[in-house]
């Protein structure tokens, strides 16, 4: 079973499964996206134009792929960022994570379960739930265009701090939305929790970011449960990305071992630093405290959607109290290279840059989320065997399809 | 306005990028929905399951096409609309990826980025990365009145005085202002940054003044560089001069 390009996904990919004697023998996930040479461009570019250019690599989450390039510069050319810096950019990623999530949930998931076949159909049938998809993804950009400049593409975070400081009437916009926004991310959440998602389970190894005093997606270290703690800077000890003939997309696996990043592996790795509220509900709603299945990142995604309003609330509560300083855009000390990993909404994302003694870029290297799980997903469109079995050749599409979606990958990204 | 029998049939399309252009078409979503007063979108991949083959009264495209896959698909696309609307850097100049038409050809075996226009005839140029979602509906709705859709023909400086920016250049920081096209409400100086030209020169352009402004600023490699983060902008304007 063959498909075009899969609808509703980011990116372009078509996927090949093999059902044979009830058992799928070969699928494949192939991404046909042509590849843009993102790491090779960016040499012989000044350092700043890292965050410029490498934002462009995807368009549904710039923001994270510009402040993990920001944060990798600023290691490499040896400037450490300011504390309130790092807040404003902690309230972009949190943007970020509700900007991409509510629109994957919302308008690329939810028309599967509910029978319709896409997000304005959605709206036409189910308004209530269409409008909650609005007002999330209106709350993220208002976050994304009072600090970033601009909702796609941001352009205040520069390398040595933000060129443009929020103003504070702009911060009181977005603290206005809370009660409301809160209110529809904890209906997001158990609407999707009362979603009847389909069975396959097995044993995940999970990797994601981890601060033992917060739930990481800033900063930290990478840990898995395979049983690995190291630091960005060694991601090359552990992360191993290769070409694969058939496909434009990269695949990496963690020392050879298929894993998976994103919501479902943060979520399974950091469950007790979600904020307090949040785990009240999930404890109400008995969602399990580790996910087996991975149709389950759906899920994670909803929880983690609740969880970043509240921390936005309590990061923009803090700038509001504390109040701002103007400070000078920091120029670089030293040049040399510099790492750096960030959680993106699919999963941990690592850039590592090396500039020679004039700033010029003389090494990149990108590793995106999706890299990281492609194998993973290949992984468990076979798993799907059991489901496919004995069903209409239509009907085994969209189930690949909803496995595919639920695992919400970003060829663009894959392909940079 | 639900009885509009008049509606156009659109196709919204994407090559290879970055999607951030059908994410900004996206972003007011109340908007996006009273176009759909004036348009049945037919083909929208990122958005919808059922996709119709064509014919189109209107297309959008987004990106450069790599493969050969994409190149059909494109003159498929020009085949079926009537009209096409370029859409973002990508299409419109090439995108961050044509920098790699600079780079000697034995580190990368791979054709140059071509973009939309050097490969199928082209209507309508939304330029910009991303695009200005505000010009996006003002030309489909021109298209729908049958109005012909013109872009702004004043530099980014323009808009950036009436934003009350103060002049990068001034402050001797480099900015491309004074060169691109306006439409783009002076977005990231609003926001603090530099103008990178992302949405082309406009006709009275002057490079060689722009180059002489910026010599004090920056080193000749980064001038070179910053004039093409989105594409040649010279050899477009030149090519967009002569050629009319």
């Amino acid at each position: 079973m063959a498909s075009k390009a899969v609808p509703k996904i980011e990116g372009h990919a078509s996927f090949y499964t093999h059902l044979k004697n009830g058992r799928v023998d070969k699928a494949r996930i192939i991404g046909l996206d042509g590849e843009r040479f993102v790491e090779k461009i960016l040499v012989g570019r000044k350092y700043y134009e890292a965050p410029v250019i490498t934002s462009r690599i995807c368009g549904i989450c710039p923001v994270i792929h510009s402040t993990t390039s920001t944060r990798a510069m600023e290691a490499a050319v040896g400037i450490t960022a300011s504390k309130q810096t790092e807040t404003l950019r902690e309230l972009l990623l949190c943007g970020q994570m509700i900007q991409s999530h509510s629109l994957h949930l919302y308008l690329l998931v939810t028309p599967d379960y509910m029978g319709v076949s896409s997000s304005f159909e959605l709206q036409k049938d189910h308004p209530e739930i269409f409008s909650k998809a609005v007002e999330l993804k209106k709350y993220a950009d208002l976050i994304v265009e009072v600090i970033g400049g601009r909702a796609v593409h941001p352009v205040s975070n520069v390398v040595g701090g933000f060129k443009k400081l929020p103003s504070l009437e702009n911060l009181k916009k977005i603290q206005n939305q809370f009660r409301k926004v809160a209110e529809i991310a904890e209906e997001t959440l158990r609407f999707f929790a009362s979603l009847e998602l389909p069975k396959i389970s097995r044993e995940i190894i999970y990797s994601a970011l981890f601060d033992p005093k917060k739930y990481a997606y800033y900063s930290g270290d990478v840990k898995t449960t395979a049983g690995n703690l190291f630091q960005a800077e060694n991601y090359t000890n552990y992360v191993y990305e290769e070409l694969v003939p058939y496909n434009r997309a990269k695949f990496a696996t963690l020392q050879g071992k298929t894993m998976m990043v994103g919501a479902i592996a943060r979520y399974s790795i950091n469950r007790n630093k979600l904020n307090k509220e949040v785990i009240r509900l999930i404890v109400k709603l008995n969602i399990p405290k580790y996910f087996d299945n991975p149709f389950q990142n759906i899920l994670a995604q909803a929880i983690e959607n609740y969880h970043f309003v509240l921390e936005s609330k309590n990061i923009v509560d803090y700038l509001i109290r504390e109040g701002m300083k103007r400070e000078a855009v920091k120029e670089p000390k030293k040049m040399s290279k510099g790492t750096s990993a960030c959680e993106a909404p699919r999963g941990t994302l690592f850039h590592h840059y090396e500039v020679d003694d004039n700033g010029y870029i003389i090494k990149c290297d990108i590793i995106t989320p999706t890299v990281q799980f492609l194998p993973s997903l290949e992984y468990d469109m076979k798993n799907l065997a059991p489901i496919l079995r004995g069903k209409k050749k239509n009907e085994q599409t969209e189930i690949v399809e909803m496995l595919i979606r639920a695992f919400d990958p970003c060829i663009t990204c894959a392909t940079h | 306005m639900d009885k509009n029998n008049n509606k156009k049939t659109l196709g919204i399309f994407s090559l290879t990028c970055c999607e951030g252009c059908q994410f900004a078409i996206l972003r007011h979503y109340e908007k996006f929905n009273s176009l759909l007063n004036f348009f049945d979108i037919e083909n929208f991949r990122l958005a919808q399951e059922n996709n119709e083959p064509g014919p189109f009264d209107v297309a959008i495209v987004e990106g450069t096409p790599e493969s050969k896959g994409e190149i059909d698909h494109l003159h498929m696309i020009r085949k079926q609309s009537e009209i096409l609307i370029v859409l973002g850097s990508c299409a419109h100049l090439g995108g961050i990826q044509s920098e790699r038409n600079r780079i000697p050809n034995k580190f990368i075996r791979k054709a140059d980025v071509k973009t939309v226009a050097d490969i199928v005839k082209t209507d309508y140029i939304l330029p910009g990365c991303p695009v200005n979602h505000d010009e996006v509906f003002k030309c489909l709705m021109d298209i729908y009145w049958g109005k012909v859709f013109k872009l702004p023909d004043h530099s980014v400086c323009f808009e950036c005085r009436q934003n009350e920016n103060e002049c990068l250049l001034k402050q001797r920081k480099a900015c491309l202002g004074p060169i691109t096209r306006g439409g783009c409400n002076s977005v990231c100086v609003n926001g603090g940054e530099m103008c990178f030209g992302c949405r082309g020169a406009i006709d009275q352009a002057n490079f060689e003044k722009m180059i002489e402004i910026l010599e004090p600023i920056l080193e000749n490699r980064e001038i070179e560089n910053l004039l093409s983060i989105f594409g040649n902008y010279q050899k477009e304007w030149k090519g967009r001069n002569n050629g009319k």
